[in-house]
């Protein structure tokens, strides 16, 4: 597998996915957090996902009793959330911004 | 009771009713062209894709169905994200690889499909031609400033007018704007045809 293309966006998901790795995401959640026009996203998360930094899995729920249909989530994978960290402070260097501390918060979104 | 104060109230009566049922007749037709607007870019997708968002995206849909203009604005980028995945599928799809003598092969690739309808390509062709005119028109320091001036005249205008000659004088005013774009593209393409 090879990495995927970073672009902005791509890094702004990755920074807003970075603030809690171990949470699922879904879509339009995702891209109102990540600051992307809502529609947008699927073609950066279909990216990452053949790269393996995410993988989905489908919501379980029961659509009857919840009244609105399962989602599909998102989430960081063991190799994806460190690769995410590495792109990202790779991107803040070449800004010339300081690289957070391994321990620290990521705000999301790269502003 | 006097016959103003029964008018007043029969007139207060019906605007909330037309309100209620005008109100309720333009969420159903804007719900209605959303989904229609979503089952037309699932269906623009490859059938793997299909398969693989239809359930995905009207899920989220239905979450956004509430907020009409988010909704709206969702399948707008459904849209975008539509033409973007199926135009990296059709690119790994007729990726040249290797074959086993080492020399390029078209194994297991399928050639990129064709817009599914013409017209509705050379349209898509048109309204971006158009939009590159407009563009391009106002990216010049003087048209922009003739741009900005002739805006400003108009809200001054506009501003001065009420009533029915405040709406003719906006219609106009587009109708204007829209043939000069028009204008643009026909010189543009006139130029490009002589080429």
């Amino acid at each position: 597998m090879t990495a995927p293309r970073m672009t902005t966006q791509t890094l702004s998901v990755l920074s807003t996915m970075l603030g809690e790795p171990e949470a699922d995401w879904y879509g339009l959640d995702l891209s109102k957090r990540s600051g992307l026009k809502p529609g947008t996203i699927y073609p950066i998360l279909d990216r990452l996902l053949k790269a393996g930094w995410l993988e989905r899995r489908w919501e379980q729920i029961d659509p009857v009793a919840e009244g609105r249909p399962r989602r599909r989530l998102y989430r960081l994978t063991g190799v994806g959330a460190p690769a995410a960290r590495r792109a990202l402070d790779d991107h803040l260097i070449s800004l010339g911004q300081p690289v957070p501390s391994p321990g620290a918060t990521r705000r999301p979104g790269l502003a | 009771m006097s016959a103003v104060a029964l008018v007043a109230s029969l007139i207060a009566l019906f605007v909330a009713v037309a309100k209620g049922i005008l109100g309720k007749e333009i969420q159903g037709r804007i719900e209605r062209r959303i989904l229609r607007s979503v089952a037309a870019t699932i269906a623009s997708l490859p059938e793997a894709l299909q398969a693989e968002y239809a359930e995905e995206w009207r899920a989220e849909l239905a979450a956004s169905m509430a907020m009409p203009l988010t909704a709206a604005a969702f399948a707008r980028g459904l849209r975008r994200s539509a033409a973007r995945l199926a135009g990296e599928s059709a690119r790994s799809r007729s990726a040249v690889t290797a074959g086993s003598s080492g020399r390029p092969s078209r194994a297991g690739s399928r050639d990129i499909e064709p817009w599914r309808s013409r017209s509705r390509a050379r349209l898509a062709g048109r309204i971006g031609m158009v939009r590159n005119a407009g563009a391009a028109f106002l990216s010049a320091p003087a048209e922009k400033g003739f741009a900005v001036v002739l805006t400003l005249v108009s809200a001054g205008v506009a501003f001065a007018l009420d009533g029915f000659a405040f709406a003719v004088f906006i219609a106009a005013i587009s109708a204007g704007y829209l043939a000069l774009l028009f204008a643009v593209y026909a010189l543009n393409a006139a130029r490009r045809r002589r080429r």
